[in-house]
């Protein structure tokens, strides 16, 4: 079901849906947090308050658009709260993501480790410029750190990153980097 | 990847993925990835990757010893951390907030308070002043402030000064000009509004990025409470910007914790994604406060290519151009405000017939949005259209008491005061706006209309042209001027007003088309009018102009009946109700009631019984309309020798017609009968009534009807003994008829009359 008709459904009382909901919203608000949010704590936080609020409306506000849209801009709310109060710049600005924190509650995969680590060196062996672009991008440099540092264009900077992006993820599928 | 089937979500994922993509298409997919789960497995599947770069110590020593301890190292040190313990479950979220929900039941016992914060809690935004440009062509300032103001204008604890308020200060104090330049006058324009902060900005930047500087103060004593520059994304939108900058006024102004909670939609989904829409929108707006309507009408539809979705221009066509509008402004009102959803909501029960539920929705609004003058003109236009006119007056009292300088509804106000006998107020009223705008077409207009109405129709023709010198395509006044010079006998002034209206070809050509045609049915030249009605009816076909058949038709229809073919007069009547009902279903208004006359009059009183039930049935609701039935019931009474109920049933109809543009043929019918009857005093009365009215009305079409009511009036001052007064309307009645078609019974039995009351006198 999607949550449009798990929204329809939890509306009318029934709890599993009304579980299933918040539980499908919590998971996909993270993943929309984590692009724009680098706090490890400060995503779970704003999901949480995303999903009070959401919680707290849904069944009495009169939504005039979807639900999904409806609680898509709850979180965007939370999202630009959170950058507000803590008088940061949004990832959509200039020099976005400009504050790095460490990992906090993070629990990592060991498995997962261990193949980002192996694919991460078979990359840098393709060209050391790909394991490197990788790392500045989702360590939060700007584009134009990143093309500072390894003295590019943007537009180069896209491509390299794409191909570094591509490789890892066929790297992790399958084992290999071509 | 492959799962998600979208071919554009998928591609734009991947370009998400990398950081490129502009703001509102990150926006869009962003969406799209919480409603559909194939594109978000795509997506997620790689989120546990980047997390593991980003957090694990373990990917992060790796990447040391490939790279290099600089590139291990986060672009920026790290913040104070925070003790985030554990993720509360969705489930006791929900259980709790359930008991918040039991013990403070939010529409109950919070409402007063949200009222109390909303009528404290005034904003208001002043146009931006745009840098780059003065001139600002674009209209970039105005669309800024409008947006803030759309945007804000749903919450319940920020009452947004609507533009047109302020507008309507800045005009009064005469500082259009200066507004947002001058912090002075902009403190004074608060002020008048009544508001508590005032925000006033400037656009420092357009390319290739849009920059904004804005403030918001306090308006008692001058304290700002934020200043930000705020910098868009290269291909940014203005849309995008207005989000940020109001999240930043909830954040800034002093509101209660409960507003923090409030849905703040994004502006472009309650207004357009297009800023070419939105500023053709708010030209369209501005032109109607002018009742430039024609002008306007261009500038929704120009909108409307921009954003076929814009529900707010389809609202204000279907109350400018057609009311069919009204279908897609509902099938759309998702996009919109909770203000405008009102709007649409009210307007779609109006044209839908039910009044009631249109009034409630529009004092819904009266309540929730208090400065919202609009609803208070609104409500007095459906009043007046009701004929409920001392409610119309009241309502519209009230929309001048919020704006004194209120155009429309000073205007509005003329018209019922006319309505309600009370003359000279009426004037009072229309030269008071005319004071307000003496550079404006439409108060000449209203003027025109007010003379017209009350047997002036030089003073008419004279206000008509006022209006036209001051805009010469202002065809409202062009059109009403020619039928007062076809009513006033002088035919070649009346086609020169015509054919003047006829080079514009929008969508109401072959609507006006139908005026030239007009003319020798008014000099009772049938046959030739005949044969332009067909000719014209051909056009009218090839182009599916439906109102314009209907109207053919019906002219068509009078004129067989006139000369005597009924079977044809049945016929094309027929034809005109059907053909305007298969257009405009939704309609209350249709001439069933003539159908019911001459059915009846052919003797067929079966399927006048027929005819007459079915517009019973469709006009039970209609308190407004209702006359028609009595009408039909009255003539067909009439035809079956029932005179006694007839004029009963016409007499209830002429009551219930007051008002409407249909009431000359009950009064021209009712004449006849009190004529036939021998009462003439009756007759006199009624017949002067009608003729002396030469306000714009369906008396136009039933151009027989309106020549011969000179003659039947003739008659009733020749039995009571006004011969002066006879002589006067027969040889008015001879002035169009003269030229007729030979064999018309009236026209020989006039002219008799006429020479034996002159050699008597």
């Amino acid at each position: 079901m999607t949550i449009n008709e798990l929204y329809e459904n939890a509306r009318t009382g029934n709890k599993s849906s009304e579980e299933q909901l918040f539980q499908t919203l919590s998971v996909r608000f993270r993943a929309l947090v984590v692009q724009k949010v680098k706090d490890y704590d400060d995503c779970n936080d704003i999901v949480q308050n995303a999903i009070v609020a959401i919680s707290k409306e849904y069944r009495e506000i009169e939504i005039t658009t979807s639900f999904s849209a409806w609680a898509y801009k709850v979180l965007q709310n939370r999202i630009l709260k959170y950058f507000n109060s803590n008088q940061r710049k949004t990832s959509n600005e200039e020099s976005l993501l400009q504050f790095y924190v460490p990992p906090g509650n993070f629990k990592p995969d060991p498995t997962l480790e261990s193949r980002l680590v192996g694919c991460l060196k078979k990359i840098s062996q393709a060209g050391l410029k790909y394991a490197r672009i990788l790392n500045l991008f989702y360590q939060g440099y700007s584009t134009e750190d990143v093309c500072a540092k390894l003295d590019i264009v943007p537009n180069h900077s896209y491509v390299i990153l794409s191909r570094a992006r591509s490789m890892l993820r066929l790297c992790l599928d399958k084992g290999e980097i071509k | 990847m492959g799962k998600c089937e979208n071919r554009r979500f998928r591609e734009m994922l991947h370009r998400y993925e990398l950081g490129r993509l502009p703001v509102e298409e990150q926006e869009e997919l962003e969406q799209h990835l919480l409603e559909c789960d194939e594109c978000f497995q795509d997506f997620s599947e790689f989120q546990a990757t980047v997390e593991h770069i980003r957090f694990s110590p373990k990917v992060r020593d790796a990447i040391v010893q490939l790279a290099g301890q600089e590139e291990a190292t986060p672009a920026v040190p790290k913040k104070a951390g925070k003790f985030r313990p554990f993720l509360i479950p969705a489930s006791l979220i929900t259980a709790l907030a359930l008991i918040i929900l039991v013990l403070n039941p939010w529409h109950i016992e919070f409402r007063p308070t949200e009222e109390a914060f909303a009528a404290e809690n005034r904003l208001a935004v002043l146009h931006f002043e745009n840098l780059v440009d003065h001139d600002d062509p674009d209209r970039l300032g105005e669309i800024t402030a409008s947006l803030l103001i759309t945007d804000l204008t749903d919450s319940r604890y920020i009452q947004m000064i609507s533009s047109q308020r302020l507008f309507d200060i800045m005009q009064r104090l005469d500082y259009q000009d200066r507004a947002s330049s001058d912090p002075e006058i902009a403190s004074r324009i608060a002020r008048e509004a009544r508001a508590k902060w005032l925000m006033t900005g400037k656009i420092v930047q357009v390319d290739p990025n849009i920059v904004i500087t804005y403030e918001i103060s306090d308006v008692q004593d001058g304290r700002v409470i934020s200043a930000k520059r705020i910098t868009g994304q290269e291909q940014e939108t203005i849309f995008s910007l207005v989000d940020r900058i109001t999240v930043d006024i909830r954040g800034s102004v002093e509101l209660p914790e409960v507003a923090q909670e409030e849905t703040d939609n994004l502006v472009a989904d309650i207004t357009t994604h297009s800023a070419e829409a939105y500023r053709y929108y708010l030209e369209g707006v501005e032109k109607i406060s002018k009742f430039y309507t024609r002008e306007a009408i261009a500038d929704f539809n120009q909108a409307l290519e921009y954003d076929s979705t814009f529900a707010m221009a389809y609202y204000y066509l279907s109350r400018y151009k057609d009311t069919d509008y009204i279908n897609q402004a509902v099938a759309y009102s998702d996009k919109t405000t909770r203000l405008g959803k009102y709007y649409i909501e009210g307007r779609q029960a109006l044209i839908s017939g039910d009044a009631e539920t249109y009034i409630d929705k529009m004092k819904t609004i009266t309540v929730e949005f208090p400065d919202e003058k609009m609803v208070f003109y609104d409500l007095g236009l459906t009043f007046y259209e009701r004929s409920q006119f001392e409610e119309s007056k009241d309502y519209l009292l009230k929309a001048i008491e919020i704006d004194p300088s209120y155009k429309g509804a000073i205007n509005s106000l003329a018209y019922a005061y006319d309505k309600l006998g009370d003359f000279e107020n009426s004037i009072l009223a229309i030269n008071q706006y005319i004071a307000l705008v003496p550079d404006e077409p439409n108060p000449y207009d209203s003027r025109g209309d007010l003379y017209a109405f009350n047997g002036e129709p030089e003073k008419a023709i004279e206000s008509y042209m006022k209006a036209l010198e001051i805009k010469p395509d202002y065809y409202e006044s062009m059109r009403k001027m020619g039928h007062l010079f076809l009513m006033q006998r002088e035919f070649d002034r009346a086609l020169q007003c015509y054919t003047t209206m006829l080079p514009t070809a929008d969508s109401g050509y072959y609507f006006r088309r139908v005026y030239p045609v007009l003319l020798p049915c008014y000099q009772g030249k049938f046959d030739q009018a005949l044969s332009d009605i067909d000719e014209l009816l051909e056009e009218q076909k090839a182009r599916q102009e439906a109102a314009g058949i209907s109207y053919s038709l019906k002219i068509k229809a009078l004129i067989y009946y006139q000369q005597g073919n009924i079977a044809q007069a049945i016929d094309a009547m027929a034809q005109s109700v059907e053909t305007y009902y298969q257009a405009y279903p939704s309609t209350i208004a249709d001439d069933r009631y003539l159908l019911v006359q001459f059915v009846a009059e052919s003797g067929d009183f079966e399927q006048a019984a027929l005819i007459l039930d079915s517009l019973r049935e469709h006009l039970a609701d209609s308190k407004k309309e209702v006359f028609r039935y009595w009408y039909a019931l009255g003539v067909k009474a009439w035809a079956q020798g029932e005179i006694e109920k007839a004029v009963d049933a016409l007499e209830m109809a002429e009551k219930l017609s007051i008002g409407s543009s249909s009431r000359f043929s009950v009064g021209y019918t009712l004449g006849r009968v009190y004529l036939e009857m021998g009462k003439y005093e009756q007759a006199v009365a009624i017949l002067e009534d009608i003729t002396g009215d030469y306000g714009e009305s369906v008396r136009l079409c039933v151009g027989p009807w309106n020549v011969k009511s000179h003659y039947y009036l003739g008659l009733a001052y020749e039995n009571s003994r006004w011969y002066q007064k006879a002589i006067e309307q027969f040889q008015i009645f001879l002035e169009f008829w003269d030229g007729a078609d030979p064999g018309i019974e009236e026209v020989a039995d006039a002219r008799q009359r006429l020479e034996r009351l002159q050699s008597d006198m």
